[in-house]
C-alpha cells in the first residue's frame, strides 16, 4: 500500500485551493468526497506517567508496552478481532500435533540502524528473555524445549506439550541481535536509543515531557501515513481530557463523569470521533478463604448477591460498564454469552447467610455464628475515587444484611506486600486481562502456578480444568473446558466479579480509516494506526517536533 | 556576630543528622519494600534468586545502624545513588527537577508579595476603614477558594474556552527555536500554574504586611516624624513600611520549605515535573534513594533558609543581639 504520488498530488492541489475558500474554525467539516491516502501530520496521545526505562526486554508497564509496539516488531500480532496476524512472520504452520511451529520470516526487513534482520535476532530475543538475570518475563516461553533456526529466515520453535499459547508468546517485541554486546547486562542496562524494525523510529524521550516517534520510510509494510507519534505525559485524567479539548493532543478517554455533558452536544461530536469498547479490566472483590467468614462458598455467592453491580455501574459510571460473570472478557473467544451474572438479590443472599449458620440475634446488630460476630475489613487501594464509591455502596447493602465491613486504605505497595503475605480478610482490586483468558495464575491452587491467587482458592476439578486447558489445542475442546471453568467460577464465587468498564475514547475527527473494534481500542490492533491518515486540507501538525 | 555565625552552622550538622534519621527510620518501617524490590528488577514476578541477589546489591540484608552510616558516609561525598525504577543517578533527576520547581514557586511568591504588600502597606495607612475590611475579607474569601477548583477553573476558561494559554508542561517549542520566542512561550506555561500558586497566599502575606506597618505607624519615632509636619505618605512608605521589612525578611526565611514541596497539586494539574510531583511518586513507588534524597536536599535548604533570615535581620537591625534573633524582636 505504499503512496500513490499522482493521486496524491493532484487531491493535494484541489485541497489547496479549498483551503483558501474556507474560514479557520474550530469545527471540522468532514470532507464529503472519498480521499485518497496522504502523509503528514501527527499523531499526540497522552500518557500517564514516565515510563521508567524503554528497555523492551524488561517492559511491565502500559507505557513502555505501547511505545514497544510501534518502534519495535513482534512475529505476530493481534488484529481487528483479536485474531492472530502475521507481523515479521509472514506464515507460520503446525506439525508434530502441535509440538512443532514452523515461522517463516519476512525477508528484507531492516533494523532502523540499517542492520538486516534474521533469525539470529529472533533466537537472541528468546535467549534473553529466557536469562533469569535478565529480569525478562522468563516463565511465558515455559512450555518450550527448544528454538532452533535452519536458516536466516526460518525458525523452529519446539515445544514440550502442544499449547493454545503457541503464537501468543510471540507477540513479544524482537530485540536486535548485532547490539547484544552492548547490552549485556540485566535489567539495569535500559538502552536510551531503542532500535527495532517497527514503522516508526525512536527519536528522543524528554522525562516529564513526552517521547517522540518518527515515520519509518523503510517499513516494510509501507512508510505509515502519519509523520510521527508523540506520547505526552500528562499525570492528571482530567488535564488530559482538557488537553484534548484544547486541541494540544489528539486523543483522550473520556471521564464518567464528563460523558453526559460536553461530549453529548453536536459540536464535540464533529470535532471527535467516539470510541466504545469494553476495557480488558476486570474490578473484583477477593474473599480470603483462610478467614472463617469466607471458607464457605454460600457465603461469598451471598456477598455478590447483595451488591447492585449494575445499578452501579448505571449511577456513577453513567452505565459505563458490563456486569461481569466470570474473569471472561467478552471478546474472549471461550466467553460463555449464556451465563448471566448474579443477580442482585437481597432476600437470596439473607438465605444463604442464614444457611450458613450466620444469623441475626435480633433486627438490629450484627450476624452472628458461634458467638463471633461478622464483621471484616475490607482492603482497597488510594488513589481511585471509584473503588471508595464501591466499598461505600457495598458496605452500605452489607449493613442492611447484618453484615459489618470496615474499609481501610492502603498505597499499593502496602496492599500488595499484604496480598503476599495473604495477611487480610477481603481486597478490592482489579485485573488487567489479556487476549488470553486463561485463569490459572489467580485459580490455581498450586503456590507456582497460581502466584495470584491471594484468596487461597483450591478446586481439584479447577486444577485439572485449568491445565488441561493450556495444553489443548483444539478449540472447540478448550471451549468447553473454559465453559465449566466458568460456570466453576460462578457456582465456587472465590472472587465477587464485579464488572469490565467500558471505556470511552475520544479521537480528533481529523485521522481517517481508524477502524472501530466493538472488544478493543482502536490503537490495538496491528496494523491499526499504521493506516490512520489525515487528509492533506485537515492536517494541523507539520512532523514531530 | 562571626562567632554567632560559626555556631549557626555548625548546628545545621545534627539537625540535619535527626531529620535523616527520622526519615531513614519511618522508611524502614513502612510497608512495601518488596514491591520497591520487584520494581527495581525490572520484572513482574521475580523470581526468589532475583530477589536475593538485590537485596546483595542494596545492603538490605545488613542490620539497620549499618546501612544508615553507609548511606552517610555516600552522602558526603554526594552521592545520592540511583532510582529503584529507572537506575537513573538521583542527583540528575533532582537537579531537572529542583530548577523548575524553585522556578515556578519563586515566580509564584515575587508574584504575590508584588501584589500583597503595597496593598497590606496602603490598608495599614487607612485600618479600619471600609477599603481595609472589605479588601482583607476578599483576600480571606480568595485564601478559602481550594487550589485544585481554581487550577480546573483557569485551565477551562484561558486553555480550553478561550485558547489564549497553553493548557500544561513546560513548554510547546522544540528546542531549537529562537530564544525570544522559546521565552515567551516558557512564560505563557508559567502564568496560570504561577497564578494558581500565589492567590492563596495574598490573604496572609498583605495581613502580616499590615500588621507590620501598623506597628511601626503606631510607635514613637512615627508620633514624633508627625509632629515635624512629615507627609503622611513620606510616613508610611519611607518610615513604617522599611521597618516592617525587617520581619518580612524573617518570614521569608520560614517560607522556603514550602517553596520546595508546597506545589505538588499545581504540578500535577499542569503537568509540571518538578519536585513535589517526585517526591509524591517516588514515595508510592517506593524508590527510596530518591526519597531519602529529596529528604536531604530539602531539609538543608530548609536550615539555610532559617539561618539566612537569621542573619539577614541582624543585619537589618543592628540593635538586635545575634543570640535574640527572630524570637527577641516579636515577643
Amino acid at each position: 500500500m505504499r503512496l500513490r504520488t499522482t493521486w496524491a498530488g493532484c487531491l493535494l492541489a484541489l485541497a489547496l485551493l479549498f483551503v483558501g475558500c474556507q474560514s479557520p474554525t474550530a469545527e471540522r467539516t468532514k470532507p464529503a468526497a472519498v480521499d485518497h491516502p496522504v502523509t503528514g501530520d501527527c499523531l499526540v496521545i497522552p500518557i500517564n506517567s514516565d515510563p521508567p526505562s524503554l528497555n523492551f526486554l524488561t517492559c511491565s508497564d502500559a507505557w513502555c508496552i505501547l511505545v514497544a509496539r510501534f518502534v519495535a516488531d513482534s512475529l505476530v500480532d493481534e488484529g481487528e478481532s483479536l485474531e492472530t496476524v502475521p507481523r515479521l512472520a509472514s506464515s507460520w504452520e503446525f506439525s508434530e500435533q502441535g509440538r512443532l511451529l514452523t515461522f517463516h520470516l519476512r525477508r528484507q526487513v531492516r533494523w532502523h540502524d540499517g542492520a538486516p534482520f534474521t533469525s539470529r535476532d529472533v533466537l537472541y530475543t528468546y535467549r534473553r528473555t529466557i536469562d533469569r538475570t535478565s529480569g525478562a518475563r522468563a516463565d511465558q516461553f515455559q512450555d518450550v524445549e527448544e528454538v532452533s533456526a535452519p536458516d536466516d529466515f526460518t525458525v523452529r520453535v519446539r515445544f514440550r506439550e502442544p499449547t493454545i499459547l503457541a503464537l501468543d508468546m510471540w507477540k513479544v517485541p524482537l530485540l536486535p541481535e548485532h547490539l547484544s554486546k552492548q547490552s549485556r547486562g540485566a535489567a539495569m542496562d535500559a538502552p536510551s536509543h531503542p532500535i527495532g524494525t517497527g514503522p516508526f523510529r525512536f527519536v528522543r524521550f524528554e522525562r516529564g515531557r513526552e517521547i517522540v516517534l518518527e515515520a519509518n520510510p523503510d517499513y516494510f509494510l509501507g512508510r505509515p501515513y502519519l509523520d510521527g507519534m508523540i506520547f505526552r505525559i500528562i499525570p492528571a485524567p482530567a488535564t488530559q481530557f482538557r488537553a484534548l479539548l484544547a486541541g494540544e493532543t489528539d486523543w483522550s478517554f473520556i471521564p464518567a463523569t464528563e460523558w453526559s455533558k460536553e461530549p453529548a452536544t453536536p459540536a464535540f461530536r464533529k470535532r471527535f470521533q467516539i470510541f466504545e469498547y469494553p476495557a480488558m479490566f476486570l474490578h473484583y472483590i477477593g474473599w480470603n478463604e483462610r478467614v472463617p467468614f469466607f471458607s464457605d462458598p454460600r457465603v461469598r455467592q451471598a456477598m455478590t448477591l447483595a451488591l447492585d453491580r449494575q445499578g452501579f455501574v448505571e449511577k456513577a459510571f453513567h452505565g459505563a460498564g458490563v456486569a461481569a460473570a466470570g474473569t471472561f472478557h467478552p471478546g474472549h473467544f471461550a466467553y460463555d454469552p449464556e451465563r448471566r451474572p448474579l443477580p442482585y438479590d437481597p432476600q437470596q443472599a439473607a438465605r444463604l447467610l442464614d444457611e450458613a449458620g450466620w444469623k441475626l440475634s435480633s433486627s438490629h446488630g450484627l450476624r452472628q455464628r458461634g458467638g463471633r460476630e461478622f464483621r471484616f475489613t475490607l482492603l482497597i487501594f488510594q488513589g481511585d475515587p471509584m473503588q471508595q464509591q464501591i466499598a461505600s455502596l457495598l458496605a452500605d447493602s452489607l449493613g442492611r444484611l447484618g453484615v459489618g465491613m470496615d474499609i481501610k486504605v492502603l498505597d499499593f505497595p502496602a496492599l500488595l506486600e499484604r496480598l503476599h503475605r495473604r495477611d487480610f480478610e477481603a481486597v478490592l482490586s482489579g485485573w488487567v486481562l489479556s487476549s488470553n483468558p486463561d485463569p490459572t495464575v489467580n485459580f490455581h491452587s498450586d503456590p507456582v502456578l497460581g502466584a495470584s491467587n491471594w484468596v487461597s482458592y483450591s478446586n481439584p476439578e479447577m486444577d485439572r480444568l485449568l491445565l488441561e486447558g493450556r495444553h489443548q489445542t483444539d478449540s472447540d475442546r478448550r471451549r468447553e473446558i473454559y465453559r465449566r471453568v466458568q460456570e466453576l467460577q460462578s457456582q465456587d464465587q472465590p472472587y465477587s466479579f464485579l464488572f469490565f468498564p467500558v471505556a470511552r475514547v475520544a479521537l480528533d475527527a481529523r485521522f481517517h480509516d481508524v477502524r472501530a473494534s466493538p472488544v478493543a481500542s482502536p490503537l490495538k490492533p496491528y496494523p491499526g494506526p499504521l493506516r490512520w491518515y489525515v487528509p492533506a486540507q485537515l492536517q494541523k501538525r507539520s512532523g514531530p517536533m | 556576630m562571626r562567632g554567632y555565625l560559626f555556631r549557626r552552622i555548625l548546628s545545621v550538622v545534627p539537625t540535619l543528622l535527626g531529620i535523616t534519621l527520622v526519615t531513614f527510620l519511618l522508611l524502614e518501617i513502612l510497608p512495601g519494600r518488596e514491591m520497591a524490590l520487584s520494581q527495581a528488577s525490572g520484572a513482574n514476578l521475580p523470581s526468589r534468586e532475583t530477589l536475593d541477589r538485590l537485596r546483595q546489591t542494596y545492603h538490605l540484608n545488613e542490620p539497620i545502624p549499618i546501612r544508615y552510616f553507609q548511606w552517610l558516609l555516600r552522602l558526603c561525598r554526594w552521592d545520592l545513588g540511583e532510582s529503584l525504577l529507572d537506575h537513573r543517578p538521583v542527583s540528575e533527576a533532582l537537579r531537572q527537577t529542583t530548577a523548575r520547581t524553585l522556578a515556578l514557586n519563586l515566580l509564584a511568591l515575587s508574584l504575590a508579595l508584588a501584589i500583597s504588600v503595597p496593598l497590606g502597606t496602603r490598608w495599614a495607612a487607612v485600618a479600619g476603614s471600609l477599603r481595609d475590611r472589605v479588601g482583607s475579607l476578599l483576600l480571606y474569601l480568595l485564601y478559602a477558594f481550594p487550589g485544585f477548583a481554581a487550577a480546573l477553573i483557569l485551565q477551562y476558561l484561558f486553555a480550553v474556552r478561550w485558547g489564549v494559554l497553553p493548557l500544561q508542561g513546560v513548554r510547546s517549542l522544540p528546542a531549537t527555536a529562537p530564544l525570544l520566542q522559546r521565552s515567551l512561550d516558557l512564560a505563557a506555561h508559567l502564568l496560570l500554574p504561577v497564578l494558581c500558586l500565589a492567590y492563596g497566599s495574598l490573604a496572609y502575606l498583605a495581613r502580616f504586611t499590615r500588621a507590620s506597618v501598623l506597628e511601626g505607624l503606631r510607635s514613637h519615632y512615627v508620633d514624633a516624624a508627625r509632629a515635624r509636619g512629615v507627609d503622611e505618605r513620606v510616613i508610611v512608605w519611607r518610615h513604617a513600611f522599611r521597618n516592617a521589612l525587617v520581619p518580612m525578611v524573617t518570614l521569608l526565611g520560614a517560607l522556603v520549605p514550602a517553596l520546595l514541596g508546597g506545589s505538588i497539586l499545581v504540578e500535577t494539574i499542569f503537568s509540571w515535573p518538578g519536585m513535589g510531583r517526585l517526591y509524591f511518586e517516588s514515595l508510592q513507588n517506593r524508590d527510596y534513594p530518591v526519597v531519602l534524597a529529596l529528604t536531604v536536599v530539602t531539609a538543608l535548604l530548609t536550615l539555610a533558609g532559617s539561618l539566612l533570615a537569621d542573619v539577614l535581620y541582624c543585619v537589618a537591625d543592628p540593635r538586635v543581639e545575634p543570640e535574640q534573633g527572630f524570637h527577641g524582636r516579636l515577643s
